[in-house]
């Protein structure tokens, strides 16, 4: 009996060791080509400022600010788009709210100055957010070209619209770029760029508890190591639901849907019409990070379900779909499981440990080589995140969030892979259950922390080799950087080699 | 005057013309379901529009607008609409000046206190979706 049990655990945890080292493996691959890709430079500082720009060449950008009772940050947000420094925009607030918030939206002083605000209160919330944000499309001035999204708990520094008009404009030219056209079906380089998203900077409380730490480190990998790589091989990139701006044509055409994830569901939409979202590190805009894990499992539940249960939707379409390149196919087959990866994380070190208490293993199998496996899938997500911090500057600081996200990927595998698997099975999606904003800030965003950083562009690190007369990216000569690529390297290979060793 | 309101289709439009203040929508009472949190309205800072808005809620906006300086003028919502997404004023100064034409000069006014048929404003005809009812008078002290 023990020795079933041992043979039925052990091809098991193989299988779940193998599923997860798709996605450890695509970390260190990650994060091997964000340190190769990410350096310091100086054309960053004058290519994307939008000083200068007058108001009669600016194209006009529509602010649309979904509002559900948020009280605590709604004047932060505000006032943090009226200070944009650009010139030409409108903000629009789409409000669900039944608390102080629709006193705050009724007062005199946000009518009283340029930019114009506009407050469209709905007295239901019907389509959650997706909802909200249909009717500022509805009410936005049919002259705007693009559409910038911010969620509540936000604050885009004052450069964030030019900054983000300014990617477009580079992106523009990039796709029209017919240098090296046999690049382009790979890369989907040569396809017209729907959105822009920047980096939604989980910040501004990262000191309040190990979750908030824990969350900053997450987001750190994901934004800067993850994305970084996603861009730069030509991937499906996801819109992300705050910190993006949208062609306001495109929009109109496709519309917004009534999904609790209606960024990843219309991201789907956007790539099987053709276009691809474009993603740049270098525009950040801070935000609040839940502080319980309470509030922290109901925000990944909804995340995990409405992801699954898009994936479930629009599977086919995306597949058979002739107009997304393969890189950005494999990338959505990649993406589809994402929410049971900390299930499988768990199922699996639970069947190993299982299959060597009983001592008992197929021909194939050596301890070294589970032990391999195990380590390298442990490492993946934490080293991922360190590299991340490493790379905006921030390791010193905030490397315990780390330790945090290891012991959080256990405690919300559970929750995320339920909620998965409901949004595999259910008929209709659930209903969205808010992220409560608290408006607490414990840590000063320095605007811009990365400007010494990047001479980073979503192809040119790639075509600066190629092109005559392109800047050469520097290379740093600091030894972590290397030391970080060693370490990937190690922890890519181990498990590979254990392998081998057996056969 | 640059300061209105237009009563249309059970909506309630309050609006001037660009660059005039809008009135503070804290001086409408919360509880008559115009500007409530259980009603869709929409502000922006040349007009604010509250949609299917009770009667009651109705005569007494009419009441505090027109002590606010507010006078009742009669347009399309489609106009309205289209100055809420636009902000552009010009159709609302060439409706102005179009309902002072229809106004009878002084000089043209016979000696009996009548305009002559000659100039006598046509009876407008009102929309069936602008047409709601007349405020209640304003309740004197010795009512109570």
């Amino acid at each position: 009996m023990g020795a079933t049990i041992g043979i039925i655990s052990c091809f098991a945890a193989l299988a779940f060791g193998l599923f997860f080292f798709a996605y450890a493996a695509k970390y260190y691959a990650s994060i091997l080509i964000a340190l190769a890709t990410l350096g310091r430079g100086k054309r960053e500082e004058g290519e994307a400022s939008g000083e200068g720009e007058d108001r009669g060449d600016a194209p006009l950008v529509s602010i649309h600010l979904p509002f559900y009772n948020e009280a605590n940050v709604a004047r932060r947000i505000i006032t943090a788009c009226l200070n944009q420094d650009y010139p030409n925009i409108e903000i629009l607030v789409a409000d669900d709210s039944r608390d102080d918030t629709v006193r705050i939206i009724k007062e005199r002083g946000w009518r009283s100055k340029p930019p114009i605000v506009k407050f469209l209160h709905r007295r239901d919330r019907s389509g959650f957010k997706g909802g909200a944000l249909t009717e500022a499309l509805r009410y936005m001035d049919p002259r705007a070209e693009f559409v910038a999204v911010f969620d509540a708990d936000f604050i885009p520094p004052r450069e964030t619209i030019s900054r983000l008009i300014n990617h477009f404009r580079e992106s523009d030219q990039r796709s029209l770029r017919t240098d090296f056209p046999e690049l382009q079906p790979r890369t989907g380089a040569g396809k017209p760029v729907a959105a822009v998203q920047g980096y939604q900077l989980h910040y501004l409380n990262k000191s309040e508890n190990w979750v908030t730490r824990a969350v900053r480190a997450e987001f750190s990998g994901s934004y800067m190591v993850e994305r970084v790589a996603a861009e730069w091989y030509g991937a499906l990139k996801m819109v992300s639901g705050s910190v993006f701006m949208l062609r306001a044509d495109v929009l109109r055409k496709l519309k917004w849907g009534t999904s609790i994830t209606e960024d990843w569901e219309l991201t789907l939409r956007l790539y099987m019409e053709g276009y691809r979202v474009a993603y740049t590190p270098l525009i950040q805009a801070p935000a609040e990070i839940p502080t319980t894990i309470r509030a922290l499992a109901k925000q990944r539940m909804r995340w995990a379900e409405g992801h699954t249960f898009a994936v479930r939707r629009h599977f086919r379409g995306v597949l058979t779909s002739t107009k997304l390149t393969l890189a950005e196919k494999l990338e959505f087959v990649y993406f589809a499981p994402y929410y049971l990866q900390g299930l499988m994380l768990m199922a699996g070190t639970l069947c190993w440990l299982l299959a060597e208490v009983n001592h008992t293993c197929p021909w194939f199998w050596s301890p070294a080589f589970g032990w391999a496996l195990l380590l390298s899938n442990l490492l993946a997500a934490p080293l991922m995140c360190l590299a991340g911090l490493w790379l905006e500057g921030d390791l010193r600081s905030d490397y315990q969030g780390v330790f945090g996200l290891v012991a959080l990927t256990y405690i919300l595998a559970p929750y995320q892979g339920y909620a998965a698997l409901r949004g595999l099975l259910e008929s209709e999606e659930g209903t969205w259950i808010r992220t409560m904003k608290t408006g607490s800030v414990t840590d000063r965003f320095l605007r811009m922390r990365l400007r010494s950083l990047l001479s980073w562009l979503s192809l040119g690190g790639r075509l600066g080799r190629l092109v005559p007369g392109a800047p050469r990216l520097p290379r740093l000569p600091i030894p972590a950087r290397g030391i970080f690529g060693a370490v990937c390297l190690l922890l890519l290979v181990l498990p590979l080699a254990a392998a081998f060793a057996v056969i | 005057m640059a300061k209105y309101y237009t009563l249309c289709g059970g909506a309630l439009y309050v609006y001037t013309t660009r660059g005039e203040p809008l009135l503070d929508l804290g001086v409408i009472p919360s509880g008559m379901g115009l500007f409530d949190p259980d009603v869709s309205w929409r502000l922006c800072p040349w007009l604010a529009v509250t949609e299917d808005a009770p009667a009651d809620g109705l005569r007494l906006a009419e009441i505090i607008l027109r002590a606010e300086g507010y006078g009742r003028l009669e347009l399309e919502g489609e106009a309205l609409e289209d100055y809420f997404l636009r902000g552009d004023d010009g159709f609302l100064a060439a409706r102005v000046a179009a309902e002072a034409e229809e106004a009878v000069p002084i000089h043209q006014w016979t000696l009996d206190g009548r305009p002559s048929a000659r100039t006598r404003p046509a009876p407008r005809r009102q929309s069936r979706r602008s047409r709601v009812p007349k405020p209640a008078p304003l309740p004197r002290a010795s009512d109570s």
